[in-house]
């Protein structure tokens, strides 16, 4: 049964209804995925492609507030950094033209380049059910592979991001188009020089390399500090080997690459301009 | 799909028409529109969104139709490839597509122009849009090709983009997006193509415009009334006896009209007669994960593949020999228990001059380990088989194959039925590169299913069946030694070699000779000297993968080379002049060498690459590396001991000006028909467009051996070209009467007769013909091809396996850049010259050279297809593998499975060298395999020239590349 509300109240309410048998469907990309993989279909699906409001990209203040249903390829295009990047990187045109933020964010994959890139931004998440919405960090959310703090019956509505950052993104995929990464991680700088940093492929979920912002936030930005900061990522993650990569190698290019994407914003920043959007190591912006 | 229940009413538009059609609710767009809409042009390649294949456009907008409910496009506008345009008012991509050369099989065409619409809609009336090549690999970065290395898709689309800028040609915009917009050169035209045809014109495939239409039917697009459609239970052990199989429950499955096992189909088959191992479905044991177990006919896939679920098979687990050297220690673990010699498949030893002496003598010995990884062909149609008992009890199947022929014998062995009652057609292929080039579990399956039930029945492989089924490159583990004067000549080869065969022969026996037989050439090798044995393991069957045998040693050979210059301080390319086997030479293994524009092959790379201005004087990080090659235009055996002709060609002419050609050959896309049509059209006179091609039909058509060795130029090309003649003869004799001239002073060209010393004396070619058919009756001929009966090859036992009517030759240019921090390798530019002797459709050499390079490109730094080890000790103390990973694919989807898509090819230029061989048509030789070989010994060697690393061990992945670089530097 697929079921199509027209409003947001009818698809929490659908939600309350069917609890986690409803199952939320937009691009619905992975959901295909997983029946071929041999998962039954799902016997009640909550088909959100008609329900208003959800599909917006608006400016709040010096925050960006994008719906659940915006697709990658709209947020591509735009001049958002490391967002902007990852979403180019997420599969084929064809799939970015389906996928939605919303999609990315509820299948919680480790290997998920937006969440990287959201969680590297510092994004907050909007999540609803019939008794209300609450928000929280994007980096709470996620709890394991395919796991969220999401109850059964609440819906992702919205993430929102901070303008003011510049940011950048990269990932070693073995292939350029249609890849799921070997490892991937974006860097933000905000206003008064204070990083964060997010690494996919490193552990269970998207995470951010506390150590590594700490220590850059004690000694500033230099090219020792960069340094050092890298060994402090490639020493936290926690990486596994698999067909795709050593763990070895994995910890080894997270280091690497942070050391990268820091050197790239420190290079053409400090102090840092108050706008989002510098060049992603994958030619962004 | 499985799961959901339950109908849905669907209204949505079709290509501009309101269409409103009940489906089951849990169906994808791709679904609906090729099982309910009988739209076919849009096709399935992966079943799960890696390939882009299945691409269509909803709101404008290109979506992935596998990926989309079908109810998803309620109140939407869909638009298909079969909207797009026609053969009579092509869209403007359709008629780039068509004249570039951008589709060879087609399987993957529709999916791409759908793409390519998309973005030019969106930038037909863009400000300044970039058109950059970089550019339009993005827009298509969704869709795979395996045949044309983007080369000439990119090129076409571009050229549609820039003529929809420039002419101002506008496509349809807005919600329905149908997009039909033919060209202007198209308004009132029948057809784009040139009117006649020379050998060594720049023309495209005579039926490339059937997929870009829609209008081809490949073999999954065929339905027959009251269809069944059936599904192979697969073994979830890599080595396994089977104690029981109960297949009570499924059988009893309403909708369920057939179950089949081993015992239904118990005649083993082989395509190397002295090693048939093989059987449709497993009898009393399992070999791989994956090995076919049993098989059910249902009213549907979903019925089809519940009653899977229903059948109980009691296996007993036999330890997992995932890897040569388990296999050799555990030789009493037997996966073939007849096997004379514990789990070796075949062994062959043989030399030639006294080796140990000349590497003895040698003022430079270069040892090397070398290995190489295995890999699959990735077609992007899987493979796919339809059986059917015909009124008149014929037995008809259709397969999407590349050895008709070998499957007809096949089946009839199996099937315990006389050749006569069978009849095979191969339907267009989506691409095989060796993949399809033997029988498979599902043909058997489905003719065995037919007869029993006395209704059609259809399989279809999963893209996971397609990684089990394989028959993809071997891994091989090689020791080489190579000898050196001090002034670089090649002085002796010993070389080494373990091949990893999978669980079944396939083609192994001939793998084993040619992993040794053909690297006789292109250097003289004074003396050499290989040991090739091959090792059954429990993984999916090794076979015949582009280049077949030959791809391994040569990724050796040539990097030992290159070693060899380095230390010497020779450049490569001199080193390689230097030791050059020249034209009419014979090889050290006794092969007679025809034509070779070797040299001219080296000389073309460097002068392309600027190898002379640039080698040595790149910054740090980027490199130039050389590699050269050889291969085969067939063998001169076929695979089962006949005198009978290797090929067949009949043609018929008709009263109108038209040709016919019957031929056993399979077009794979690889261009074979176009070969016949361009052979045919020349030596007739007629237009490309008069030629029909029957190809491929074992009713209509006469015997050819099939699309493998590199073989249909060479020796369909000679069949047809003397069938050709002997038409041409009779139609200048009859048209001299009317000329008043003698036969041989009539030219056929351009669709007339014409007097040579007076061409304003001419008569239509129909008339032509007409005054032929009352001369000498109904117009038709034939003509075989037998290869050279004389002493071409060894006289030692072994001494026919790689010998060849002729030799093309190959050499490559690569230019890398290498991340010293990653470790990733970004290969810039490839340069290839390939030696095909005469290009007889230059456009067509061109996409064989580029695919080639780009598949070598792709198992060079992407592509693995490897299996998880078992743990198991190879001292022979083992453990029985649990319901374990042992012997499980690592990259069974296109997704894992890493094809390089567009953004990730590098820049292919392909140089055509000619260099004329007196057996070949015209002087041709092959292109379809050749050019891969040292594609990808010259990325390794750029590497090395790039950042002083070597890697012997593919594929060269970013991991490898920067354990290399760190090994280097001091502590």
């Amino acid at each position: 049964m697929v079921h199509r509300p027209l409003s947001l109240q009818q698809a929490l309410e659908l939600k309350r209804a069917l609890g986690a048998r409803g199952v939320p469907v937009a691009g619905g990309t992975d959901l295909i995925v997983g029946i071929r993989k041999g998962r039954p279909a799902p016997a009640e699906m909550i088909d959100l492609s008609l329900v208003p409001d959800l599909d917006g990209i608006e400016r709040v203040g010096d925050q960006l507030r994008v719906g659940a249903r915006v697709s990658h390829a709209r947020l591509e295009v735009m001049d958002l950094g490391a967002l902007a990047a990852a979403c180019e990187t997420v599969g084929g045109p064809q799939i970015r033209n389906l996928g939605t933020i919303g999609g990315q964010l509820g299948t919680a994959s480790p290997a998920g380049d937006v969440s990287v890139a959201l969680v590297a931004l510092d994004a907050t998440v909007e999540l609803a059910s019939v008794d209300g919405r609450r928000t929280l960090p994007l980096c709470d959310f996620f709890v394991g592979p395919g796991r969220t703090v999401l109850r059964p019956d609440e819906l992702v509505l919205a993430v929102t991001v901070p303008l003011n950052r510049r940011s950048a993104f990269y990932k070693i995929g073995k292939r350029e188009a249609v890849a799921i990464s070997l490892l991937m991680a974006a860097v933000s700088v905000d206003a008064h020089g204070h990083v964060a940093i997010g690494i996919g492929c490193a552990a269970p979920v998207p995470m951010r390399a506390r150590d590594a912002e700490a220590s850059l936030r004690t000694h500033g930005w230099s090219a020792e500090s960069i340094d050092a900061a890298a060994a402090l990522v490639s020493a936290e993650v926690r990486p596994i080997s698999d067909h795709r990569g050593s763990a070895d190698y994995r910890r080894a290019m997270a280091g690497a690459v942070v050391r990268r994407l820091l050197t790239q914003l420190w290079r053409e920043g400090a102090p840092a301009a108050s706008r989002i959007g510098a060049d992603g190591a994958r030619g962004t912006a | 799909m499985s799961g959901g229940r339950g109908v849905a009413l669907i209204d949505l538009s079709i290509n501009g028409e309101a269409t409103s059609v009940a489906a089951p609710s849990h169906w994808t767009l791709l679904e609906l529109l090729r099982y309910k809409l009988g739209l076919t042009g849009t096709h399935q390649g992966c079943d799960k969104g890696d390939c882009g294949t299945c691409t269509v456009r909803v709101e404008g907008r290109a979506v992935l139709s596998c990926l989309t409910l079908a109810q998803s496009a309620q109140g939407r506008a869909v638009s298909t490839v079969e909207g797009l345009g026609s053969g009579a008012r092509p869209h403007p991509l359709q008629a780039a597509f068509d004249r570039c050369g951008a589709a060879q099989c087609g399987f993957c065409t529709p999916g791409m122009l759908m793409s390519a619409a998309a973005w030019l809609d969106k930038i037909a009336s863009a400000a300044d849009p970039d058109l950059s090549d970089e550019a339009i690999a993005h827009v298509i970065g969704g869709n795979l090709c395996r045949c044309t290395g983007y080369t000439k898709i990119v090129q076409a689309i571009g050229e549609a983009a820039r003529e929809v800028r420039a002419g101002g040609v506008a496509t349809a915009v807005g919600a329905a997006a149908t997009a039909t917009a033919p060209t202007a050169a198209s308004e009132g035209a029948v057809s784009l193509r040139p009117t006649s045809a020379r050998v060594g014109g720049r023309h495209g495939k005579i039926d490339a415009m059937a997929p870009m239409v829609g209008e081809a039917r490949y073999t999954d697009d065929l339905v027959l009334p009251r269809m069944l459609h059936g599904k192979i239970l697969r073994s979830p052990h890599a080595h396994a006896r089977i104690v029981s199989i109960d297949t009570a429950a499924a059988a009893a499955l309403p909708g369920v009209h057939g179950v089949i096992t081993g015992a239904d189909l118990p005649k083993t088959y082989g395509i190397i007669p002295w090693t048939q191992d093989e059987s449709a479905l497993c009898v009393d044991k399992v070999r791989y994960i994956g090995d076919a177990v049993a098989a059910v006919a249902a009213e549907s896939e979903d019925i089809a593949l519940q009653a899977l679920r229903l059948i109980r098979v009691a296996y007993e687990p036999l330890p997992a020999l995932t890897t040569p050297a388990e296999s050799m220690a555990n030789p009493d673990v037997r996966i073939h228990e007849r096997n004379k010699d514990g789990n070796v498949s075949k062994r062959v030893e043989l030399a030639f001059g006294d080796v140990d002496a000349a590497l003895a003598g040698a003022a430079l010995l270069v040892e090397g380990d070398y290995r190489f990884h295995g890999s699959t062909h990735g077609a992007l149609e899987p493979h796919c088989a339809l059986g059917h008992v015909d009124a008149g009890g014929i037995l008809t199947v259709w397969s999407a194959t590349q050895v008709p022929h070998y499957l007809h014998r096949a089946l009839a062995r199996v099937l315990g039925l006389s050749p006569r009652q069978i009849r095979v057609i191969q339907p267009p292929v989506g691409g095989a590169f060796g993949g399809k080039s033997e029988p498979f579990d599902l043909e058997f399956c489905a003719a065995k299913l037919a007869m029993l039930t006395g209704r059609p029945v259809k399989f279809l492989y999963t893209r996971e069946e397609v990684f089990f089924a394989h028959r993809g490159r071997h891994p091989f583990d090689m020791q080489y030694r190579t000898g050196f004067s001090a002034d670089g000549q090649i002085l002796g080869v010993d070389a080494r070699s373990v091949l990893d065969g999978g669980a079944y022969s396939s083609f192994g026996l001939v793998t084993t000779y040619y992993s040794g037989q053909l690297l006789g050439a292109p250097y003289i090798l004074p003396s050499y000297r290989f040991d090739s044995v091959r090792m059954y393991t429990n993984k999916p069957a090794c076979g015949p993968k582009r280049g077949h045998g030959s791809v391994q040693p040569r990724f050796a050979f040539e990097v030992q080379l290159d070693k060899a210059a380095a230390t010497l301080g020779i450049d490569p390319i001199a080193l390689r002049r230097r030791n050059a086997l020249p034209p009419g030479g014979r090889t050290v293994n006794e092969f007679h060498i025809g034509s070779s524009g070797f040299l001219q092959c080296l000389d073309e790379v460097e002068r392309a690459s600027e190898w002379r201005s640039r080698k040595g004087k790149l910054p740090r990080g980027r490199g130039l590396g050389v590699a050269g090659s050889t291969y085969i235009s067939g063998t001169n055996y076929c695979i089962y001991p006949t005198e009978l002709p290797q090929s067949g060609v009949q043609i018929c002419l008709d009263r109108s000006g038209r040709v016919r050609v019957f031929a056993g050959t399979s077009d794979i896309g690889q261009g074979s028909s176009t070969m016949l049509a361009t052979i045919t059209a020349d030596e007739l006179g007629v237009a490309l467009e008069d030629v029909r091609v029957l190809a491929a039909d074992s009713d209509l058509c006469p015997v050819d051996l099939g699309a493998y060795s590199s073989r249909i130029t060479l020796m369909a090309g000679n069949a047809c070209l003397q069938a050709a003649r002997d038409l041409g003869a009779k139609v200048r004799e009859a048209a001299a009467v009317q000329l008043e001239c003698a036969p041989r002073d009539v030219v056929l060209a351009d669709r007339l007769a014409t007097r040579i010393d007076d061409p304003a004396r001419s008569m239509p070619i129909a008339e032509a013909f007409i005054a032929a058919e009352v001369r000498f009756g109904t117009l038709g001929s034939t003509g075989s091809y037998q290869s050279p009966r004389e002493a071409v090859h060894g006289d030692y036992r072994g001494g026919t396996i790689g010998a060849s009517p002729a030799y093309s030759f190959t050499a490559h240019v690569a230019e890398v850049e290498v991340d010293e921090e990653t470790g990733e390798v970004r290969v810039i530019a490839i340069w290839c010259a390939h030696d095909c002797g005469k290009a007889l459709s230059p456009v067509l050499v061109e996409g064989q050279i580029e695919g080639s390079v780009y598949m070598g490109f792709g198992e060079a730094v992407m592509e693995e297809h490897e299996a998880m080890p078992s743990g198991l000790r190879a001292d022979g103390g083992r453990r029985l593998p649990g319901p374990g990973m042992a012997g499980l694919l690592q990259a069974s989807s296109l997704l894992d499975y890493r094809m390089p898509t567009a953004p990730d090819t590098p820049r292919i230029e392909a140089i055509i060298v000619e260099a004329p061989d007196a057996r070949g048509p015209h002087g041709a030789k092959e292109a379809g395999e050749g050019p891969l070989h040292s594609a990808i010994p010259a990325i390794a060697n750029a590497i090395y020239d790039a950042v002083g690393v070597r890697i012997d061990d593919l594929p060269l992945t970013p991991q490898k590349v920067l354990a290399a670089l760190r090994a280097r530097r001091p502590a």
